[in-house]
């Protein structure tokens, strides 16, 4: 047992962030249908948009058509690898077979680990997740609000994602103990770099205009804040989440794994001492579960919070 | 013609380029806009007509030289003026009548009375029916709308307008064009529009400026005797096209100067 999973990072946040504000325009191209000049009629116009709402709806199919690839994609590997067990005849401590972790979910030991572990990551990864929103959105603040700060700040945080968490995992451990302090020390290590980086860039990306235009309206800084600032940092602030959440879940198990008694991580550990590989397998499908739960949770929450931002698959761009 | 509303004395505005001299934008520019007048300043790209608007506007202030509003205090200009930029810059996380409400809601005047107020003003500037739409569904026209609506909703008895109607096509800018020229009638401002389309500037303004590439200066003024009400047809008669040619001949004129001349021109 030499890698966790999960632990590998994603792209940059930078790809994330990129891919955003790009479908605004076509929308804006998209709506020259309805006249100007003279007071439209409203009935026309609103089947008008009604057409477009429904037209983007229909869009909605590469979505499952993606689904099914992937699930072909997953079942393929899972053949082979089961033919590959079979073909071998290997033994399940050295590689258990996918129906053999399929059955590892139906004992009730394996239930009992998963569930009585699962509570505490999540804890942990929750509440490492909270601080690390808040960690990163206040950095991101900082470095906008003044710019020696942003000087002075924004080379330490790179500098401070040079340093593999993996290695100072054991001396967190040391200093706080085998609770959840550590571990939210981890996520936060881990995920606010995302957030800070996310939120400072749709910061700066906001069109200078509208904060000259609001103050000619006599709107003071605050309300520049509240009124355009905020609002377009959004995206943005989700944008961060996203890939914050998904770090967060990992990284609990991570500090779980160096030390502690509970969590995943610990079932990992407990699992993989007592050479129950289909179990340690079983476990490790259970969290790779829980990270895709807390994703699409943060981007379920994204699409109510930002509707106006709705991301489009770059096919769909006319 | 009454009191001046905006005063501007030989205002000079420099902007230090790097490794370069100072680029002068501007050159002691002068002139002076009456209450209830719309007034165009004509000119080429790069005349310096969106910084003089902003410095009206107190997002900018003249390098040497005076500004003068009617309205306003001896401090900043911000806030005094209603100030239209060329961009119609809608929030796309607010509806329409979110976005017309904003002076408004800036102001602190309750929500409901906000709405009221903008809702009064809806059918006039073309938009009823739109109020709950995001600006991502309306065309280009209907979005200048709403910015122009925008501006008005501010209250303010002056209303600098820079290139409106720039990025539209030509129908469309001439749709907008004759429904401003009837709005005007019922909105009792006064107007100073940057332009660098001409009949935009024949058609709506009782006088036009016309300004000189870099630097910017005045190089001559034209009035614009037609009566009002202006039927859009107007712009297709001898008198019209008169005044179109010697706009026209002002601007070629001030392109070919060395020196300032402000009674220059064909006016």
């Amino acid at each position: 047992m030499t890698t966790m999973p999960g632990i590998d990072r994603p792209p940059s946040p930078r790809a994330y962030a990129e891919a955003g504000p790009k479908e605004r325009a076509s929308t804006e191209a998209g709506a020259g249908l309805i006249s100007a000049g003279h007071p439209p009629k409203a009935a026309l116009a609103r089947s008008g948009v009604r057409t477009a709402i429904a037209a983007r709806r229909r869009r909605g199919g590469w979505f499952r058509s993606g689904w099914l690839l992937s699930i072909l994609i997953v079942a393929f590997l899972l053949g082979c690898w089961q033919g590959a067990v079979a073909l071998w005849h290997l033994e399940s401590y050295i590689l258990p077979s996918p129906l053999e972790v399929a059955q590892a979910f139906g004992k009730h030991d394996t239930q009992s680990l998963i569930l009585t572990n699962i509570t505490v990551t999540i804890e942990e990864a929750l509440a490492g997740f909270a601080a690390c929103l808040v960690v990163g959105v206040g950095l991101a603040i900082c470095m906008f609000s003044s710019r020696v700060l942003r000087d002075a700040l924004y080379p330490l945080l790179i500098a401070s994602q040079a340093i593999p968490t993996i290695a100072i995992g054991a001396i967190l451990v040391i200093a706080l103990g085998y609770g959840p302090a550590p571990k939210i020390v981890v996520v936060i290590l881990y995920s606010f770099f995302a957030v800070t980086v996310s939120v400072y860039d749709s910061l700066l990306t906001l069109d200078p205009e509208l904060p000259a235009v609001l103050r000619t309206l006599g709107a003071s800084p605050w309300q520049v804040l509240r009124i355009a600032r905020l609002p377009a940092a959004l995206p943005g602030f989700f944008t961060g989440a996203k890939l914050a959440v998904a770090y967060s879940v990992s990284g609990a198990i991570y500090g779980e794994w160096v030390g502690s008694t509970g969590g995943l991580g610990y079932a990992l550990q407990m699992a993989s001492a007592a050479m129950e590989a289909p179990t340690v397998l079983a476990v490790v499908v259970v969290m790779a579960a829980l990270s895709l739960a807390a994703f699409a949770a943060v981007a379920v929450l994204e699409r109510l919070c930002t509707p106006w931002a709705r991301r489009r698959p770059p096919e769909e761009k006319e | 013609m009454s009191t001046p509303i905006i005063t501007v004395r030989q205002v000079t505005r420099m902007f230090a380029r790097p490794r370069a001299s100072p680029m002068i934008a501007l050159d002691g520019v002068s002139f002076t806009v009456a209450a209830g007048e719309f007034v165009s300043l004509v000119g080429p790209s790069g005349c310096g007509k969106t910084t003089l608007l902003r410095m009206l506007a107190g997002l900018d202030t003249p390098t040497t030289g005076d500004l003068r509003v009617a309205d306003a205090g001896p401090g900043s200009l911000l806030g005094v003026c209603g100030y239209m930029p060329q961009r119609d810059l809608l929030m796309p996380w607010r509806t329409v009548l979110d976005n017309a409400t904003v002076a408004l809601e800036i102001a602190r005047v309750p929500r409901p009375e906000a709405r009221r107020r903008a809702r009064e003003l809806f059918e006039i500037f073309g938009l009823t029916g739109f109020e709950q739409a995001s600006p991502a569904m309306l065309s280009g026209g209907m979005r200048q709308r709403v910015s122009l609506l925008r501006t008005v909703l501010a209250g303010k008895r002056l209303l600098l307008l820079d290139e409106p109607f720039g990025a539209l096509d030509a129908i469309t800018r001439a749709d907008l064009h004759e429904w401003l020229s009837t709005l005007l009638d019922r909105l009792d401002a006064t107007i100073l529009l940057v332009t660098h389309d001409l009949d935009e500037a024949a058609y709506l303004s009782d006088r036009v400026y016309v300004m000189s590439p870099r630097p910017g200066r005045i190089a001559a003024v034209t009035p614009i005797p037609l009566a009002r009400p202006r039927p859009y047809e107007i712009t297709t008669t001898a008198e019209f096209a008169a005044l179109k040619r010697s706009l026209l001949d002002a601007l070629r004129a001030a392109r070919h100067q060395e020196t300032p001349a402000y009674a220059g021109g064909s006016a």
